[in-house]
């Protein structure tokens, strides 16, 4: 069942979010990372909540979904506050030794907590109403500048979405090699770190092997199907702005407006 | 004239020791002639390792022959200039079906073709919608092709070959990995697309009940064409057949033994109705 | 030496939005020394269940007995289950790992701790038992044909010596000569080791020519457990279920809708050759009296 496993968690409703153009999606996570640095008091960051709130709203996708994503930085995000609570000199409100909590220290933490929070969350929320396929062709695209110095912007793109393509295959595969080789007696779970890497030897050969063999069909059949290349190529779906996008423009633009106006003022 | 001809086709591969010293060489396919008719529905029978994958990649020339020539639509595949157009009149569906699907969309992966041959894009929605429909997989048009079975797989690369608007289609052993089902759910949608749509059809197999509706089967053994006929005619030669490692269906070879025990039935019955036809005329 | 399963049934992913019931309430006794084909549509439950013989999987409700004893009821070792219940997959390439065939053999009776030489002796025999030539045992497993590789993958299980052998799709991929190879290799199995088998195929024609009994399960419930002819006698509902019976059955069972007496439970194409015959000589020797 690991096919059902979507790579990057794309959640399928219709929302406004979900129609409107990755690049849009992309570029505006970006502004909202940035206006979360630029940000550096209450006010701000209770607008920032705002934003946020709106667009898990605007999405549509069940708001455990969105937090879903912190579990992977949880021991990032505690050393992180450990680290500020601990370790930021000033008012010193509690001390037992050498250990000692400040009130800078907590403003400092609950300022980087609200930071990556709210990072993750706002990423989440681009990844759950895009599919990977369109991800890909807005970075395509975003990217397309790079041409000039010669990166090569399309096939980098064309091995990432075929990567999207092949990584639960893939997954599904390793499950069956595991299976196949626990039925001979093999061991995966116990002994020391080098006998573990030892025991990969049965799954890693196997799995190498059909992935190369899979690569080679794969470019057979692309050669077969007349893929040369980014040349002459034209798109099924090319990316255009709609209005919708235009007015996403704005309202982000906006808010960016809103951050650097608190941060010129100090607010 | 004929689609696809075959002149004394040969094809030679070089096999090499670890310090890359010639071991010696194999001859996959040798002194192959082959005239395929625009239109007809062509089967090609053998076991593993007959050669008939090999003749099938020359007719994409994704393999170039060592000896020999074959053109496709009047053009010579070792005509390095022709390769794009040839690949586009004669497409190509293979045998792992998780192995030729690009796209991570059905509608996208249909849309490969088109795009790399330079389609504008209205062009390309309309003919994905085309093949889809043809193939009857246009509920399945925004699916991951991770979620279908085996055989909507072959049919998602069949319409992916049919957005190229191809004259002919080989199709390498399309059935090999799937079941039953599966099996009989793609040689439908090639038999459709052959009647319907008029494409020329090259289905390489070592089923024989897969090619009882071909115009012409040719069987292939050690790299050489041993056999060559229509189904009726091939089907009377059972011990043949046997000999060179070919699945003959048990209509047939029922029709066989009753006939070698004494039975007056006519030679060459293809399906069970026709069997059961002559016996009861016969009782 | 037998497997039992007790009111069975596995889900995937339970309690997910994924949530998917492979199979329910099974109940099913594999005793020693019996051939059994196990068939099934695609997604019926076939491979979900085989995985369970061997405790590759634990089942989601219900037990599972080798020789009386409930494999997930605490002390018993599934490592040990695994050696006595041997399975092999469809694709020999999932398994074949090592640099020549003779040492990817000796990897499962290594794994049960066996010392070399005792390893050894039963890699060769088990590659014997499936007809591997000798002259192959110190090549690449990779470079082998399809055949080849299955029988080394056979082999592979087989010689970590199990009591019960099943064998997922042996002969897909294979052309006739190679899976009429195989089938006998395997029927030799069964007769001289005395080794229990379930073979899973898709092919109505394998199964019919060697089982002693078929289990059909469709859509996660058994729907026939029963000898290879009363089986067929149900190809009717077999069609509904995606199956169909061998193609013999269906011309037997036209003839005898239009009046030839034959016996519509023959299962292979000499039987049906010689009824066919008896049944018209004898019309034809009533016509001459």
């Amino acid at each position: 069942m690991l096919r059902d496993i979507t790579l990057g968690q794309y959640y399928p409703v219709d929302s406004v979010l979900h129609r409107l153009d990755p690049r849009t999606k992309f570029i505006g996570t970006l502004l909202f990372v940035a206006s979360l640095f630029l940000f550096h008091t209450f006010p701000g960051y209770g607008v920032a909540t705002l934003f946020l709130v709106s667009m898990i709203f605007l999405s549509r996708v069940p708001v455990s979904f969105m937090f879903k994503g912190l579990r992977a930085i949880f021991v990032i995000l505690l050393i992180t506050v450990a680290f500020n609570i601990f370790l930021t000199p000033g008012r010193v409100l509690w001390q037992m030794g050498a250990v000692k909590i400040t009130y800078e220290g907590l403003i400092q933490a609950g300022r980087m907590a609200v930071r990556l929070i709210y990072l993750v969350v706002g990423s989440s929320i681009m990844t759950l109403t895009t599919t990977p396929n369109q991800l890909t062709d807005g970075l395509e695209d975003l990217m397309r500048p790079l041409k000039v110095v010669r990166v090569p912007v399309h096939e980098i793109a064309m091995m990432m979405s075929i990567a999207l393509r092949f990584i639960p295959i893939l997954m599904e595969e390793t499950d069956k090699i595991m299976k196949a080789q626990i039925a001979r007696g093999a061991d995966f779970e116990t002994g020391n770190i080098f006998q573990r890497a030892k025991g990969l030897v049965p799954l890693l050969v196997p799995l190498f092997i059909s992935a190369f063999r899979r690569a080679d069909d794969l470019a057979m059949a692309m050669e077969a199907r007349c893929y040369h290349g980014g040349e002459g190529r034209t798109q099924m779906k090319p990316l255009r702005y709609k209005g919708r996008d235009m007015a996403a423009y704005c309202i982000v633009i906006m808010y960016l407006a809103v951050s650097v106006v608190f941060r010129v003022r100090g607010i | 004239m004929g689609i696809i001809r075959a002149r004394k086709l040969g094809y030679e591969y070089h096999r090499y020791d670890e310090n890359g010293q010639e071991e010696g060489a194999t001859r996959a396919i040798d002194d192959i002639d082959l005239d395929v008719r625009a239109g007809q529905f062509v089967a090609v029978l053998g076991h593993n390792g007959s050669g008939k994958s090999t003749l099938a990649k020359h007719i994409n020339a994704l393999l170039i022959p060592t000896e020999g020539t074959l053109w496709v639509d009047g053009m010579d595949t070792s005509a390095e200039g022709e390769l794009w157009r040839i690949r586009q009149r004669a497409g190509m569906v293979f045998q792992n079906p998780d192995n030729q699907i690009i796209g991570t969309v059905v509608e996208e992966d249909v849309g490969f073709g088109p795009e790399n041959m330079g389609v504008p894009t209205e062009d390309i929605w309309k003919r994905v919608e085309e093949s889809l429909q043809a193939v009857g997989m246009a509920a399945y048009r925004s699916h991951s092709p991770n979620k279908l079975s085996g055989g909507q797989k072959q049919r998602v690369a069949i319409a992916g070959v049919m957005a190229m608007r191809p004259q002919c289609i080989v199709l390498d052993e399309p059935t090999a990995m799937l079941d039953p089902n599966g099996r009989r759910e793609v040689l439908r949608a090639v038999r459709e697309l052959n009647r319907r749509e008029n494409v020329t059809v090259i289905l390489i197999t070592h089923y024989m009940e897969e090619v009882v509706s071909a115009d012409r089967v040719y069987v292939m053994d050690q790299g050489r064409i041993v056999m060559e006929g229509t189904p009726r005619e091939l089907f009377t030669r059972v011990e043949d057949l046997k000999s060179y490692g070919l699945d003959v269906p048990q209509v047939t070879l029922l029709a066989h033994g009753l006939k070698k025990a004494g039975l007056v039935i006519p030679e060459g019955i293809l399906t069970r109705e026709e069997l059961v036809d002559a016996l009861c005329r016969s009782s | 030496m037998s497997i039992e399963l007790k009111n069975v049934s596995y889900l995937y992913s339970p309690g997910t939005a994924y949530e998917m019931r492979a199979l329910e309430d099974i109940n099913l006794v594999i005793p020693e020394h019996q051939f059994i084909g196990l068939i099934g549509h695609t997604g019926s439950g076939k491979s979900t269940l085989i995985q369970l013989f061997n405790g590759l999987l634990k089942p989601t409700g219900g037990q599972v007995f080798y020789n009386g004893e409930d494999i997930w009821g605490g002390d018993v070792s599934r490592k040990d289950l695994r050696s006595q219940v041997g399975l092999v997959f469809q694709y020999p390439e999932y398994q074949l790992f090592e640099v020549d065939v003779f040492k990817d053999v000796c990897f499962g009776p290594r794994n049960q701790g066996l010392d070399q030489e005792e390893a050894k002796r039963r890699a060769r025999a088990a590659l014997e038992h499936v007809g591997v030539p000798e002259e192959l045992f110190g090549r690449s497993p990779f470079e082998l044909s399809g055949g080849q590789k299955k029988r080394v993958a056979i082999a592979g299980v087989l010689a970590m010596d199990p009591r019960i052998l099943i064998l997922d799709e042996p002969t897909a991929g294979l052309d006739p000569r190679g899976r009429d190879e195989i089938l006998r290799q395997i029927r030799a199995l069964h007769e001289t080791r005395g080794i229990t088998i379930v073979l899973v195929s898709h092919s109505m024609e394998d199964i019919a020519r060697y089982v002693q009994r078929i289990v059909v399960l469709d859509r996660g419930h058994i729907a026939f457990d029963d000898d290879p002819r009363r089986v067929f006698s149900h190809y009717r509902e077999l069609e509904q279920m995606g199956l169909a019976a061998p193609q013999i059955t269906y011309v037997m069972h036209d003839l005898r809708d239009r009046g030839v007496p034959v016996d519509v439970d023959v299962l292979t194409v000499e039987e049906a050759r010689d009824n066919i015959l008896a049944v018209l000589k004898g019309k034809g020797a009533g016509h001459a009296t």
